[in-house]
C-alpha cells in the first residue's frame, strides 16, 4: 500500500530529542511503518539535535519522525535549522505526540513536515510518511545525478 | 547518458574525498542495485573486516560498543555494519541495533549503517560484499565490523566475507550449545562468552572447550574470551586477540 512511490524502502527515523524518554509512542509509529514495508532506524531517547544531524546523515535518512510528549517539539526549529545548515533539508521531519494547537503554527513555519496528534491512525500516518520519502528520494536523486 | 556517466565520476570522486553524506548515499544506491558498484576498481582490500555473529539477544550490539572504544583508543577508524532481520510479511524492518551503539555518535571517526537483511538468508544481506567494496574504495575505514542478524545454525555466510570471525555466545542457552555442535563452532576465529557476569559463565566456557577438544587434530587454536560488553570487560583481552589474527 504505502511502497506504492517507492522502488525500494523508505529509510525513516524514529527517535526522541529533548529530555523525556517514554518511547511507547516511539514504538508504535516503528511498527506501523515496519508492517508497511519500510526500514526504521530505532535510537535511544534524548537524542541532542546535532546527535539527529549526524544519524540522518550517516543513515541515509529519508524521514524523520521525532515524538514528544511534553515539551521537547519546542527544539525542533532548531533541528530544522541545523539540518540546513548541514545540507541536510531534503529530509523530512513529522512529529507525533502531545503537541498544543498554539504551537502548530511555529513548527509548520520551521518546516515541519506534518505534526499528528494522539488518536492519529495508522493509514494517516503511512502514507504521509511514505509521501514525504518519495518527495526526499526525488531531491536526493537530483542533487547527485544519481 | 553522457550527463549521467559525468554525474557518477563526479559522485565517485566525493566519495573518495571521504564524505559521508556521499558514503552513506552510496550504501543505499548499491544496497538497491548492485550494478552501481560496476564502475569502481577492484582494488586491495584498505580496511580489515571483523565479523560477529550469535544468537539473538547474546549482546553482539553491546560487544561491538566496546570493541569501537577499544578500537578508537588504538586509534583507527571504524565503520560498522549491522543487519538486521526484516519482516517477512511486509518486508520492512525495525533496525535496532543503534539502541547499543549511542555513544559513538559525536565522533567523525566512527561510521555506522543500520542494513535489513531484506529477506536474505545467511544472515547479512544481499549486497554486502559490494557495500564492503564501497567502504574499501574511500580508504577511509581501517576496520569494518559486521554484525550479523541473531544467527541460528546456518547462517555462516560471514565466514567468506569476514578477516576475523567472533561468535558471542552466552551462558543459560541450552540450544545455544546445539547451535554449536551443528557448524556455526567451525567458522568460529574467537569464541566470546558474554554476560560473564553471570554465574554460568565459566560453566560455558568449559563446555566450549571441551567441544573444541573434540575436534581433529592439528585443528587451529580458537581463543575463548569471557566478556561482560555492559561493563567494558574482557574487551584489551579481545582487541588483543583480534589483532593477533589478523596480523
Ligand atoms: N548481564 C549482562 N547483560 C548484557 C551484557 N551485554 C549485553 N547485555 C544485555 O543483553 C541484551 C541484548 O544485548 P544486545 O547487544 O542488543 O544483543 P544482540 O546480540 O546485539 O541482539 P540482536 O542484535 O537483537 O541479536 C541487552 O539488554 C544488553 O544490555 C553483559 O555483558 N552482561
Ligand atoms: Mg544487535
Amino acid at each position: 500500500m504505502s511502497k506504492k512511490n517507492l522502488k525500494y524502502p523508505a529509510r525513516v527515523l524514529v527517535t526522541k530529542i529533548g529530555l523525556d524518554g517514554h518511547d511507547r509512542g516511539s514504538r508504535i509509529v516503528a511498527a506501523y511503518l515496519r508492517d508497511a514495508g519500510m526500514e526504521v532506524i530505532y535510537t535511544p531517547p534524548w537524542q541532542a539535535i546535532d546527535s539527529i544531524v549526524t544519524l540522518a546523515l550517516q543513515e541515509d535518512i529519508d524521514v524523520i519522525g521525532l515524538s514528544s510528549l511534553a515539551t521537547d517539539h519546542l527544539i525542533v526549529p532548531d533541528l530544522m535549522k541545523s539540518l540546513k545548515a548541514a545540507n541536510l533539508d531534503h529530509i523530512k521531519v513529522i512529529i507525533g505526540g502531545i503537541i498544543p494547537e498554539c504551537e502548530h503554527g511555529m513548527l509548520r513555519e520551521a518546516g515541519v513536515g506534518e505534526i499528528f496528534e494522539p488518536g492519529a491512525q495508522r493509514e494517516e500516518i503511512v502514507d504521509c510518511v511514505a509521501a514525504l520519502a518519495a518527495k526526499a528520494r526525488q531531491v536526493k536523486q537530483e542533487f547527485e545525478g544519481v | 547518458m553522457e550527463q549521467h556517466s559525468k554525474d557518477k565520476e563526479r559522485f565517485f570522486k566525493t566519495l573518495k574525498s571521504g564524505n559521508v553524506r556521499t558514503l552513506a548515499r552510496a550504501i543505499t544506491l548499491v544496497e538497491n542495485d548492485v550494478s552501481f558498484v560496476e564502475p569502481l576498481p577492484k582494488q586491495e582490500n584498505y580496511s580489515q573486516v571483523i565479523g560477529f555473529t550469535g544468537a539473538p539477544g547474546v549482546g553482539k550490539s553491546t560487544l561491538i560498543n566496546s570493541y569501537i572504544d577499544a578500537l578508537r583508543k588504538s586509534g583507527r577508524t571504524v565503520a560498522v555494519l549491522c543487519v538486521d532481520p526484516s519482516s517477512p510479511a511486509s518486508g520492512g524492518a525495525f533496525l535496532g541495533d543503534r539502541l547499543r551503539m549511542n555513544e559513538h555518535i559525536a565522533d567523525p571517526a566512527v561510521y555506522i549503517r543500520s542494513l535489513s537483511a531484506r529477506s536474505h538468508l545467511g544472515g547479512l544481506c544481499k549486497n554486502i560484499s559490494q557495500i564492503i567494496q564501497v567502504i574499501n574504495y574511500t580508504e577511509k575505514w581501517d576496520i569494518i565490523i559486521l554484525e550479523t542478524v541473531g544467527a541460528g545454525q546456518s547462517e555462516v555466510e560471514i565466514a567468506k566475507i569476514a578477516d576475523c570471525k567472533i561468535v558471542v555466545v552466552c551462558p543459560g542457552y541450552g540450544d545455544e550449545m546445539q547451535a554449536m555442535k551443528a557448524g556455526i563452532l567451525e567458522i568460529a576465529d574467537i569464541l566470546a562468552v558474554n554476560k560473564a557476569d553471570m554465574p554460568e559463565a565459566s560453566h560455558t566456557a568449559k563446555e566450549l572447550k571441551s567441544m573444541l577438544q573434540l575436534r581433529p587434530a592439528g585443528a587451529r587454536n580458537v581463543p575463548i574470551i569471557l566478556t561482560v560488553a555492559s561493563q567494558n570487560q574482557g574487551i584489551e583481552n579481545l582487541l588483543n586477540s583480534i589483532d593477533a589474527l589478523l596480523n
